[in-house]
């Protein structure tokens, strides 16, 4: 799985060699696309604000004299899981 | 009040738990109108009634034969003939694609991975594994919102569940690709990872051959097992288990951590369960950093023993 996804990075020739290539600049126009349906003005959605994230409250952290399970078994108890 | 359709997920006529926070949260936007396509809404109609939905669309079980495009092409079609006030799907990968395409449909926009939404329909997500929060909304036509599993908590509320028969024509482009095969996913009696409202994970600390200790501890509570990269890249677990970046996304109201380091690939796919308890010898483990409870201690006596008090207190 991770192996399909080696990049093969361009030597310094042919990076060279791309730089020789003709550029051919079109706009939204000459490629038929509409453009009163694109760019930030056109966008269908909006993200109104955002910000970081509260940080979680510390927690209870103990441990394990022999009883570690069964602290983590009250734990449950106080939050309605069993 | 404006309806707000809610497209339905079930599994042999049973309604699933996401579909019932869904409704809860649609009857915030309007009134809840669940859209049922296949076979089996006369099982699950009771269901949608009790959580709020004042109409049951069903629509043939065709609509199924074909990828995602005919259930995209139903929601769009009755968005603009009920006058919806939105679209709820659940945020799985298949109801991401219907919702996109249904918002092209209606030249409306899409929102996704969502985990709050307002009378206003502006959405909250989760971003950047949980780091960030921002809010969204659709600026023109009927919004259709893909809203993540356990992000709200289903409450009753009883409507009359009126069933009414839709259908749609397919236009040949919605033909374009048929399902021909069906495999059910060997799971057993687990529920789905995503869907889960609790899960249990086992990191490279369970050891080789030992997950039965994961296993056990997830049985008990009902829990989807989960594990880390290291051990899916170990094959001490299949893949489709793996929780993190490269992973599922889960965000489940409880989550254990056993024998997991918490390295950053791994919490960006399970920080924003509610709440967290982690297992682990190392008392420096920047699990603990989330960890609403935790406990240093080796996870092979702590898990065995929190297994057998919770049976105990059953
Ligand atoms: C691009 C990229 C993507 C990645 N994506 C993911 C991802 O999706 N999901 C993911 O999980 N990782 C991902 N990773 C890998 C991640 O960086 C970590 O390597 C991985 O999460 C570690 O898994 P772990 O916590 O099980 O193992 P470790 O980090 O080795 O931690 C094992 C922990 O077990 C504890 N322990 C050992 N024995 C016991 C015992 N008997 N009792 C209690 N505790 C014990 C140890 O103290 C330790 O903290 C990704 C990495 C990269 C670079």
């Amino acid at each position: 799985m991770e192996k399909i996804n080696e990049p093969r990075y361009p030597s310094f020739k042919l990076i060279m060699q791309a730089k020789k290539k003709p550029v051919d600049e079109k706009t939204a126009a000459d490629v038929g696309i509409e453009t009163d349906r694109i760019g930030l003005a056109n966008a269908t959605t909006e993200t109104v604000d955002f910000a970081a994230a509260p940080p979680r409250a510390a927690g209870t952290i103990v441990k394990d004299e022999g009883d570690g399970g069964t602290k983590a078994a009250d734990f449950l108890a106080e939050k309605k899981f069993v | 009040m404006a309806e707000v359709l809610v497209l339905v997920d079930h599994v042999d006529g049973e309604v699933k738990k996401v579909t019932t926070e869904l409704l809860t949260a649609a009857r915030r936007i309007g009134e809840p109108s669940a859209v049922w396509v296949g076979d089996g809404a006369e099982n699950g109609k009771a269901a949608l009634a009790e959580f709020g939905a004042e109409k049951v669309y069903t629509a043939p079980a065709e609509l199924n034969d074909y990828v995602v495009a005919p259930t995209a092409q139903l929601l769009a079609e009755l968005a603009q003939d009920k006058g919806a006030a939105a679209i709820l799907v659940s945020a799985t990968a298949g109801n991401k694609e219907i919702a996109g395409r249904a918002a092209v449909k209606l030249g409306s926009g899409v929102l996704t991975d969502v985990v709050d939404v307002n009378s206003e329909v502006v959405t909250e997500h989760s971003i950047f594994g949980g780091a960030t929060v921002t809010h969204g909304r659709v600026k023109t036509g009927v919004p259709v919102v893909a809203v993540r599993p356990n992000s709200f908590v289903p409450e009753a509320a009883s409507g009359a569940g009126a069933e009414e028969a839709v259908s749609v024509d397919l236009p040949d482009a919605a033909k374009g690709a048929k399902v021909v095969e069906r495999v059910v996913e060997e799971q057993g009696e687990r529920p789905e990872l995503t869907e889960a409202a609790v899960v249990v994970s086992g990191g490279r600390g369970v050891g080789e051959g030992k997950f039965d200790v994961v296993e056990q501890l997830a049985d008990t509570l009902g829990a989807a097992v989960g594990a880390s990269r290291a051990v899916v890249d170990s094959g001490w677990y299949p893949n489709q288990f793996q929780v993190g970046q490269t992973g599922k996304t889960v965000s489940p109201n409880l989550y254990i951590a056993l024998g997991i380091s918490g390295a950053i690939q791994h919490r960006a796919g399970m920080q924003t369960a509610k709440n967290i308890i982690a297992v682990n010898k190392d008392p420096e483990a920047p699990i603990f950093e989330l960890a609403d409870f935790g406990v240093v201690g080796d996870l092979h006596t702590v898990a065995p023993q929190l297994t057998e008090e919770i049976n105990k207190r059953k």
